[in-house]
């Protein structure tokens, strides 16, 4: 009976133990905004309003996100979002292991980089490390992907709760979009049948 | 006794629960599990396998990102190695041209692209398949492009039937919650059998 009991408890400390530990793990990827020197980036801006010629160094670069080969889990930019003050490390696709590292770009054949000209990024993250804040983000705050030394600022048009399986969310898109995905109800415990998005469109 | 017995096994039954909701594929794999190339290949997708990742070894000793071609196809829209992709069930790939090239091909889309723009392929003129959606862009999908064969995302589009359909939503839950109640739940359960062993001693 005694062995039982501290079996119990020996189990119960490590399992809460490990998974807490995963858990925080999984929180690290995120850190408040800072105040960050401007040289080191540019902010870009729609096709048809950017006067300077540093699209000579994206025209040539594919946007489609399958023209890339990086391993995934590679650090490959940086999600800002003022609003909540809130930055996050973005890592290269969104499988499992990807997404336990924090915030996830979605590689398809319908999804794009961040990048001036058209298309669809889609950033994923989990609702219990990563994105637990999203529920404060509200329609026309502002997003910024940083991305190959150049800032793009979405404005957030939609925000809509659907169920796990809608596959009409990560579509081609003509204009420039950003949209951001995770789990819903934000406090579920377990896997959370919704899905959370946040959509918005690059700024001129 | 009897009661704690039965609440025991409760906890176990919970925790079995648990585990079935939340560890999706704890159980090792291997191609015999699947009865079809296709159940196959859903299975992969849904862990966004690939050959980089392929904890379960279904890709053999080819590794080029189909797991267990050795199973049978179940006829319907199989992602064949030998062939392209299609839609539809016209079966023009078993005669193909001898010049046939397919996505494997190329090492790039913008290779495809150029090979198709010489030869001035269209959607309507594409002989070797190469533009499964009928945008006139060749090759989009990851899994007919050597250049890509680590792609996790490019999720049954040769399973779905319709075309219409885009990605499928990131897995974003964790277990990380559940577990560490469970663990506390654990924890606290195994302190008061102490508590109650001492009350009737």
């Amino acid at each position: 009976m005694k062995y039982i009991a501290t079996a119990l408890v020996v189990i119960g400390i490590a399992l809460a133990g490990w998974s807490g530990f995963q858990w925080w793990q999984g929180t690290q990827s995120v850190s408040e905004i800072e105040p960050e020197a401007q040289e080191s980036t540019e902010t870009v801006q729609a096709a048809g309003t950017d006067k300077e010629n540093h699209s000579s160094q994206t025209v040539n670069q594919p946007i489609q996100t399958l023209s890339y080969d990086h391993e995934h889990g590679k650090n490959i930019a940086k999600l800002k979002i003022p609003a909540i003050n809130q930055q996050f490390e973005v890592f290269w696709g969104t499988g499992e292991d990807t997404l336990d590292k924090g915030v996830g770009m979605y590689v398809s054949k319908w999804t794009t980089v961040p990048n001036k000209k058209k298309g669809h990024t889609v950033l994923s993250g989990h609702r219990d490390t990563v994105f637990t804040e999203l529920g404060d983000i509200k329609k026309g705050d502002i997003l910024t992907a940083v991305y190959n030394g150049k800032e793009y600022n979405y404005k957030v048009d939609k925000i809509w709760i659907t169920d796990a399986d809608d596959r009409t969310v990560i579509v081609k898109k003509d204009q420039p979009t950003l949209t951001l995905t995770t789990c819903y109800p934000f406090d579920f415990i377990g896997n959370a049948p919704d899905r959370y998005i946040i959509q918005g469109h690059l700024l001129n | 006794m009897k009661k704690l017995i039965v609440s025991l096994f409760a906890l176990l039954m919970t925790i079995g629960g648990f585990s079935g909701v939340n560890v999706a594929s704890a159980a090792d794999k291997n191609c015999s599990d699947f009865d079809t190339k296709e159940e196959a290949q859903a299975f992969w997708d849904d862990n966004n396998y690939s050959v980089g990742n392929d904890p379960h070894d279904l890709d053999g000793n080819d590794n080029d990102g189909v797991p267990c071609e050795s199973l049978p196809s179940d006829g319907s829209n199989a992602n064949n190695e030998e062939n392209n992709n299609t839609e539809d069930q016209q079966s023009t790939e078993e005669t193909t041209p001898a010049a046939d090239k397919d996505c494997k091909h190329f090492a790039s889309q913008e290779e495809a692209q150029a090979y198709w723009d010489e030869n001035g392929f269209t959607a309507g003129n594409d002989p070797q398949r190469l533009d499964r959606d009928g945008d006139s862009i060749p090759c989009e999908d990851g899994d007919e492009s050597a250049a890509n064969p680590s792609d996790e995302q490019s999720t049954s589009d040769s399973e779905e039937t319709t075309a219409q359909q885009g990605g499928e939503l990131p897995n974003t839950s964790t277990s990380y919650a559940s577990y560490t109640l469970l663990g506390l739940i654990l924890t606290v359960l195994g302190g008061s059998l102490f508590v109650i062993r001492k009350r009737f001693q």
